[in-house]
């Protein structure tokens, strides 16, 4: 349904831009028609109904109709103004390490007000913590393989991820707790705009999404005694319980990018082509909602 | 007929002699004309000309010959062991820095902001710089970089200058060293300095400045009015501490506990710099003195959990008293660490010494041995309701945290250079602890901080810590103590 949406909206502009006008010429005369082509060169309209007509035939307003329209129309050919989307990693950071986890007990001295520290290590596990971090970000190269320059060019994205987190701590005594590898999912997304003001022909110009954090991380505690051993000993409270392995990792996930390109039509309204990773992703989702 | 047998026969023996005739009068024929055409053709000839010979001219102007294998000057022969025939061509390898040279060459096929590249290195340097004037190598404590933007973010809280890190005088040597890399900046270098003191940051200048003889004069003055009394340690609080402009996407460590570098960087990265270089004491904004554990804490947590433990432990009658009985102790432990340290100090002024800098309340008392007594421990820690986990950062929020704001700024131009330089205590011996063990310290933080980013680390030592003057033992001052009061009560 949305597909056929967005054809009949692309249909609808450029019927838009293809009706017929009310021209008027520099003495003030009214002509009505539609415009076929503009001739870029030879600064000639190509009419419906009346054929080539020089550009300076018509008052500054309709001249300047023409050019916005004739604008709009190389803006919207997707041969002549060619858009490619690029995926990027700007950048990524990983970090790993084994450790023995620790129960760390504070307290404030009374009267003297010093924080004091008492690190008790858990022997009998193993931690292996690692996070990993990514900025995604999408590149958009415009190209304009038009005769003419296009401008006043508004660039538009929205780079869409679920982000997650931990819903507690990595506290030892949280581990018993049935939300210790829970995680709750938030949407983000993040928001960029850009402006040219001119793209000369053959020009090619590379405009940035926003970047998509993803994050990646992993808590991994394993009990080094085995079962019987752990028996034996005598687990005091501090040293976290005797509850056995646990662990939780969480990781984020990247929905996609879209991009919308605008400029203005005749009436002085944005005129948008769009663009997304995935490709249906701008079919699929409303702008506005996002 | 009377025979048809011999009839065939005879029909058969005529056609066979036609056939013949027939076929030696073709071959005649054929033979015939080609004995014409040969016959008729003249035979081919071969002509011999006397060819001239070229005479050997005089050269006019007498030229040296050398024999061709001289004039080759070819190296003897040599056998090597290379499997291979060809030596590898010298390539030049572009210095660092030289490619700047070719940077912003203004082209139609270009990115918005000029390059499209697969080296990271290469967008965000030539992102950065018009012209290659103001590229600066710096040496920061050890660490070096070069670059054109350069931010230096230097610990300027109290524990820089604390007693087992040398006191004012390891300030000093800091500002000295600080000189001499401002000194060597080029004037089109484009810099500026934060300092920080945990909660509070301050910069020189709101934006990058070139780094003029005016500016760098400036910039010292500021940095050496710091530190330089005991009185008047750290930033002064009077002044306003620098506003950092908060981006759209979440952190996990909240504004209010951003502290020290960690906050200096989040200013840092609004000025875009290429290479940032931290100066720091400490990784967190509390650091055990004891055992150096430092961490980033979540202040609102850590205030409600203190809260709550004490009224738990107030909650058991027998532990209520025991509680009581430590808190008279301490409470008459207050005066006795007054007097130690007025005593101490008076010592120090007559040796003409700076007056001892306190890190923390009960110091003097450890650093004379005075028994402080033990703090009670929760047999059930969970019944506080709060975990201490809760109560601070782990070392993965503050990465993410580091991340997610730099690259908020950064996008496209990928994470920016930093390089860590901590300002290690003197006499440390903390290796093989617990905290060690399990990754809690400044160093063992840093250190996974930088081999994260792929940064350079360099620790640095701290000058001699200083040493108490006064050796004090605390029934002297409890005895000086009660004199005093009786001769007040007189």
């Amino acid at each position: 349904m949305k597909p056929l949406l967005l054809l009949i909206t692309l249909i609808t502009t450029l019927n838009a831009a293809s009706e017929p006008y009310i021209f008027t010429n520099n003495d003030g005369k009214t002509l009505e028609d539609t415009i076929i082509k503009y001739d870029i060169e030879k600064e000639e309209v190509l009419l419906e109904n009346n054929g080539r007509q020089p550009l300076s035939l018509f008052s500054e307003t309709d001249q300047r109709y023409i050019l916005q329209w004739n604008q709009l129309n190389g803006f919207l050919s997707t041969m002549r103004f060619k858009l490619t989307l690029d995926k990027d990693r700007w950048a990524r950071m990983k970090q790993e390490q084994n450790r023995t986890p620790v129960y760390i007990a504070l307290d404030r001295r009374p009267h003297f007000d010093t924080l004091i520290h008492q690190t008790t290590p858990l022997e009998e596990y193993e931690e292996y913590s690692s996070i990993e971090l990514d900025a995604v970000g999408f590149s958009l190269k415009l190209r304009n393989q038009n005769f003419f320059p296009l401008e006043n060019i508004t660039v538009q994205s929205k780079a869409i991820y679920e982000e997650t987190l931990f819903q507690t701590s990595d506290s030892f005594y949280e581990s018993e707790s049935d939300l210790f590898d829970e995680i709750i999912t938030e949407q983000r997304v993040r928001v960029r705009e850009e402006s040219i003001s001119m793209l000369v022909p053959l020009e090619e110009i590379t405009v940035h999404s926003a970047t998509a954090i993803l994050t990646e991380q992993k808590l991994d505690r394993t009990l080094l005694t085995s079962e019987e051993e752990e028996e034996e000993e005598d687990t005091s409270s501090i040293e976290g319980g005797d509850w056995s392995d646990h662990n939780r990792d969480r990781e984020d996930d990247f929905v996609g990018v879209w991009f919308r390109i605008g400029i203005p039509d005749p009436s002085g309204q944005l005129t948008w082509r769009h663009i997304s990773y995935p490709d249906d992703l701008f079919e699929e989702l409303i702008w506005d909602e996002l | 007929m009377k025979n048809p047998k011999r009839k065939r026969q005879l029909i058969g023996s005529s056609a066979a002699l036609i056939s013949l005739i027939v076929h030696i009068i073709l071959l005649s024929l054929a033979g015939g004309i080609v004995a014409l055409r040969y016959f008729n053709k003249t035979p081919a000839t071969f002509e011999v000309t006397e060819q001239k010979k070229l005479e050997r001219r005089q050269l006019d102007i007498p030229v040296q010959v050398e024999p061709f294998m001289q004039q080759m000057s070819k190296p003897a022969r040599k056998t090597t062991s290379r499997i291979t025939a060809n030596a590898p061509q010298m390539v030049n390898i572009p210095q660092q820095g030289t490619y700047v040279e070719m940077a912003p060459m203004p082209t139609f096929k270009s990115s918005y902001t000029n390059f499209i590249q697969t080296d990271r290195t290469m967008i965000m340097k030539s992102k950065y710089r018009e012209t290659g004037y103001g590229l600066s190598a710096v040496d920061f404590f050890g660490t070096r970089g070069k670059a054109e933007k350069v931010l230096l973010i230097v610990d300027a809280s109290p524990a820089m200058v604390s007693e087992d890190r040398g006191g004012l005088f390891a300030y000093q040597t800091l500002n000295e060293e600080l000189r001499l890399i401002v000194d060597n900046f080029r004037s089109s270098t484009l810099f500026n300095l934060i300092l920080h003191d945990h909660d509070h940051v301050a910069h020189y200048q709101p934006a990058l400045v070139p780094a003029t003889a005016h500016h760098k004069t400036n910039l010292l003055d500021w940095v050496a009015s710091i530190n330089t009394n005991v009185a008047q340690l750290g930033l002064n609080k009077t002044e306003a501490t620098s506003i950092i402009p908060t981006g759209n996407y979440e952190l996990p460590v909240t504004q209010t506990d951003m502290t020290g570098w960690l906050k200096s960087a989040q200013l840092a990265t609004t000025m875009q710099p290429e290479i940032i270089f931290f100066l720091s004491g400490d990784w967190g904004s509390i650091t055990d003195p004891d055992t150096d554990l430092s961490y980033f804490a979540r202040k609102n947590k850590l205030n409600q959990y203190l809260d709550q433990r004490l009224e738990t432990l107030l909650s058991d009658e027998d532990v209520a008293e025991e509680w009581e009985e430590m808190s008279l102790e301490l409470e008459e432990l207050v005066p006795v660490t007054e007097k130690m340290l007025e005593l101490e100090n008076q010592a120090r002024f007559d040796e003409l010494l700076d007056p001892k800098i306190v890190a923390y309340a009960d110091e003097i008392l450890w650093e004379n041995d005075v028994d402080i007594p033990d703090w009670i421990l929760l047999e059930e820690p969970e019944e506080v309701g709060i975990y201490t986990a809760d109560t601070r950062y782990t070392f993965e929020e503050i990465m993410q945290t580091l991340f997610v704001f730099t690259m908020e700024i950064y996008q496209e131009r990928g994470f920016p250079e930093m390089n860590f330089v901590l300002l290690e205590k003197g006499g440390s011996s903390l290796n093989n602890s617990a905290e060690t063990a399990s990754l809690l310290t400044s160093t063992e933080k840093y250190e996974l901080l930088t081999d994260m980013l792929d940064a350079r680390f360099r620790i640095i030592d701290a000058e001699d810590p200083i040493d108490n003057v006064l050796d004090q033992n605390i029934y002297d001052i409890m005895d000086m103590l009660e004199e005093e009061a009786e001769e007040e009560l007189l």
